[in-house]
């Protein structure tokens, strides 16, 4: 029995070094980017770091990426403008732990959830993320299966590509740089600017479908009020934009979560959900993304919400 | 909980410490261990159905005891038939109950009846076609006292309920393994090493091939109207590998935990596509379902023996139970009635048992006949899994006659099989080295059980190594074991 343990043992831990050993060609151990969308969170936290404080933070999904004018709001505050949002597959605590590493003393939050945003988000988005920019592996732990099959399944998978990648000499594939969801469709703020497809289809306007539950991030955001008023941060709530034909689809919906907001969330709410809505046509192909046009009327709202609520005379 | 799951991963290495470490001492804690740790395994499936498991052991015990204290035979008959009737009742139920209310509703309707049967909602228990095969098998042996029945109800639950046989056979018999589990059981290590390759062998036979073979198959197989005939005889090519590693696989899974534990279960495959016809195709495939067939239903029915009428007749009946357990679809009719029909030439000019032994034994190579007569044996195979695959005999009709047309002289496009996890040639080279590595190891019990043995330990570990990565590698989309359903 002794023997036949340690035969296992033995075995089993030259399997996991052979796994580890593979995984750390896959891994880097600086932020090396790439040419996706996600890439961008690189340059995203550069701008953030070289960015002094007091500084106004956007947090949020795809509703912050393509609904801001960062420079806009800079200018008219006075104040500098970091927009973190990205995606809404990172979830809420993937994006508050963000937030929590890049905030300084003295800064201005903006958290704007999507209405069905996931606490947890999807697990390979995240490790996309952990992979393009290594630090972003500390906004998330892995539970113990995630964490089995990433060691022993994907990354040994995706490594493997890789290393043959390197042994022969080939350049994987780069992304295509001319599209909406690329790197090079941000501009230095994180906002995304690249011209959009003229006529897009707008098929995510039929066959919606958004049914009411309590917001899952609740308690998540609250915690966060927490911290930030023991780090001496402002944190504002602000609701992401919502084309006008789904909005009096699911009005009652977004009522209820509203009224779940209004009674339960510690943070400030700076606005309405139907401050957030917009017509249809100055959206692009989903329900939180607006097009040029879009960003600059949501833009100015967004000032003229700050002004209202003596934002930056505070 | 899956075979193929991180959760039984965990599972078998906790039952083993405890198996050998706390319990040792006493086989009656043993056997409970084992018990409890079955239970818990198939509560893990679905909870509700632990209590009809438990229903269908205590039955048989109860059942098997009164058959044999009886003293009049029609007593016996009648403990006999009360058994086989309530165990069928579940099985009648649970599986079959929609499929007659419907085929029958349909029947009256083409005479212009109108009938509606009310279907019930009922999800298929986990194995219950293979544990209640158990159970029969232990009064059948009773009633025709090959066995007398057991005293502990411990023991008897633990031959219906061991774990690694519980929702997928093999389908065990009570000569064979109740004698394991009532004997003091000592740690072998050569056993447990060969149980551990067993498992090795299994998984990657799961996870490489039939998991990435699903993926083609079912791709090619859901969307058949569209492709070539040369594609869909590719479809059939992959869910025959599909069907073999899967369910072969789980029982290499389910023969090698087993051995783990000291008890050695029925071996269930032994190299079926290297078969020379299709009676020894039968020899090799599922061969604990098969032989249940032979021993408790072709034999009573008079087997081969009587006129040719009566083995015809005999033949059928059991090709068409045995396709029938199967599932309740009339492609799986369809599927025993092919058989049959590919068997009886074989039984009537009494060339059934030409083949008895593995093919080339000794040789590295068959010879030209053998060779041609597998080639002709696997094709005849795979056409008859088109079937057994197909959703309807329609379905299954319109898939071959999308084989015998112009476009099976067309090369399988690229674009016509992207979209699986692994590239489609990839999977083809896999399965090449798949046979080749089977046709290697087909003396032994399991293809790999020989491999290494004369090696270096490092060589053997690099071997062992190397299936350990490929399975990580190669994993597909996990897949739900075929043979769960049934």
């Amino acid at each position: 029995m002794k023997k036949f343990i340690t035969g296992i043992c033995l075995f089993a831990l030259v399997v996991v070094v052979t796994a580890y050993i593979c995984n750390r060609n896959y891994y880097p151990a600086k932020a090396k980017g790439n040419d996706g969308y996600l890439g961008v969170i690189v340059d995203k936290h550069n701008f953030a770091d070289k960015t002094k404080s007091p500084r106004i933070i956007f947090c949020g999904g795809s509703n912050i990426a393509f609904g801001i004018d960062s420079k806009r709001i800079a200018d008219s505050t006075g104040i500098p403008v970091v927009n973190l949002g990205l995606h809404g597959s990172l979830g809420l605590d993937y994006m508050i732990n963000e937030v929590k590493h890049v905030a300084r003393p003295s800064d201005i939050i903006i958290i704007s959830p999507e209405y069905k945003l996931s606490v947890e988000g999807d697990h390979r988005m995240k490790k996309e993320a952990q992979r393009i920019f290594p630090q972003a592996g500390s906004y998330f732990s892995p539970n113990f299966r995630q964490f089995m099959n990433d060691f022993f399944i994907e990354d040994l998978q995706k490594n493997f590509s890789v290393t043959l990648a390197k042994l022969f000499n080939r350049k994987p594939k780069g992304f295509p740089a001319n599209v909406v969801y690329s790197r090079t469709s941000f501009n230095e703020y994180g906002d995304v600017v690249r011209n959009f497809d003229k006529n897009p289809s707008h098929k995510f306007l039929k066959n919606y479908d958004m049914t009411y539950a309590y917001f899952p991030g609740m308690e998540l955001l609250n915690s966060f009020k927490t911290y930030a008023n023991e780090n001496n941060i402002r944190v504002y709530f602000l609701y992401p934009c919502f084309p006008e034909s789904l909005y009096k689809q699911k009005l009652s919906v977004i009522n209820a979560f509203n009224r779940d907001f209004e009674s339960d969330l510690k943070i400030k709410l700076l606005n309405k959900p139907a401050d957030a809505v917009f017509p249809d046509s100055l959206f692009y192909d989903t329900e939180y993304h607006l097009i040029p046009k879009g960003r600059e009327l949501r833009t100015d709202k967004i000032i003229k919400l700050f002004r209202d609520a003596y934002l930056y005379n505070n | 909980m899956l075979f193929n799951s991180l959760n039984f991963a965990l599972f078998v290495p906790v039952v083993f410490v405890f198996y050998w470490f706390v319990t040792n001492k006493s086989l009656t804690l043993q056997n409970i261990l084992l018990l409890v740790s079955s239970y818990f395994f198939y509560a893990c499936w679905d909870y509700r159905f632990l209590f009809l498991l438990i229903f269908s052991t205590f039955l048989d015990f109860y059942t098997g005891r009164k058959i044999y204290t009886a003293k009049r035979p029609s007593n016996k008959r009648f403990w006999l038939w009360l058994s086989v009737g309530i165990n069928l009742g579940f099985l009648g139920v649970f599986k079959y109950y929609n499929f007659f209310a419907g085929s029958f509703t349909e029947l009256l309707s083409q005479f212009g009846v109108r009938a509606s049967f009310t279907t019930i909602n009922v999800i298929l228990p986990v194995g219950i076609s293979f544990y209640t095969f158990h159970g029969l098998s232990y009064v059948f042996d009773i009633y025709h006292k090959r066995i007398i029945p057991v005293k502990n109800f411990i023991d008897y639950s633990v031959f219906v309920s061991f774990f690694p046989l519980l929702v997928a056979g093999p389908i065990e018999r009570a000569t064979h393994l109740l004698p394991q589990i009532q004997q003091r059981r000592t740690f072998d290590y050569t056993k447990a090493v060969n149980g551990l390759k067993q498992i090795l062998w299994g998984l990657f036979k799961k996870i490489v091939i039939a998991d990435n073979c699903a993926e083609f198959a079912n791709m090619i197989f859901n969307n058949y109207p569209h492709y070539p005939g040369s594609t869909l005889v590719l479809g059939a090519l992959f869910f025959t590998f599909q069907i073999y590693c899967d369910f072969s696989g789980y029982s290499d899974i389910a023969l090698g935990v087993a051995r783990l534990f000291g008890i050695e279960l029925l071996r269930n495959f032994a190299y079926p596509y290297f078969s020379r016809d299709i009676a020894e195709f039968w020899r090799r495939w599922h061969i604990s379902l098969s032989s249940w067939f032979k021993d408790y239903l072709y034999i009573p029915l008079g087997g081969s023996r009587g006129n040719t009428w009566s083995r015809i007749r005999n033949t059928f009946i059991i090709f068409l139970v045995s396709g029938f357990w199967h599932g309740a679809n009339w492609t799986f009719l369809a599927w025993g009635a092919l058989n049959a029909i590919y068997f009886i030439p074989l039984l009537l000019s009494n060339r059934n048992r030409t083949h008895i032994e593995i093919v080339a034994k000794g040789k590295l190579l068959p010879t030209l006949k053998d060779g041609l007569n597998i080639l002709v044996t696997f094709a005849l195979t795979v056409f008859a899994w088109i079937f057994f695959r197909s959703d309807s005999i329609t379905a299954a009709f319109h898939y071959i006659k999308g084989i015998f047309s112009r476009s099976l002289f067309v090369l399988p496009t690229g674009d016509s099989l992207a979209g699986g996890t692994s590239n489609v040639v990839t999977i083809i080279l896999l399965t090449v080295i798949f046979i080749v590595i089977e046709w290697l190891g087909r003396e032994q019990q399991f293809a790999i059980a020989a491999t290494g043995k004369v090696w270096l330990k490092p060589f053997r570990w690099v071997f062992y190594l190397t299936i350990v990565i490929s399975i990580f590698y190669f994993s597909g989309i996990q897949q739900q074991f075929v043979y769960f359903q049934f």
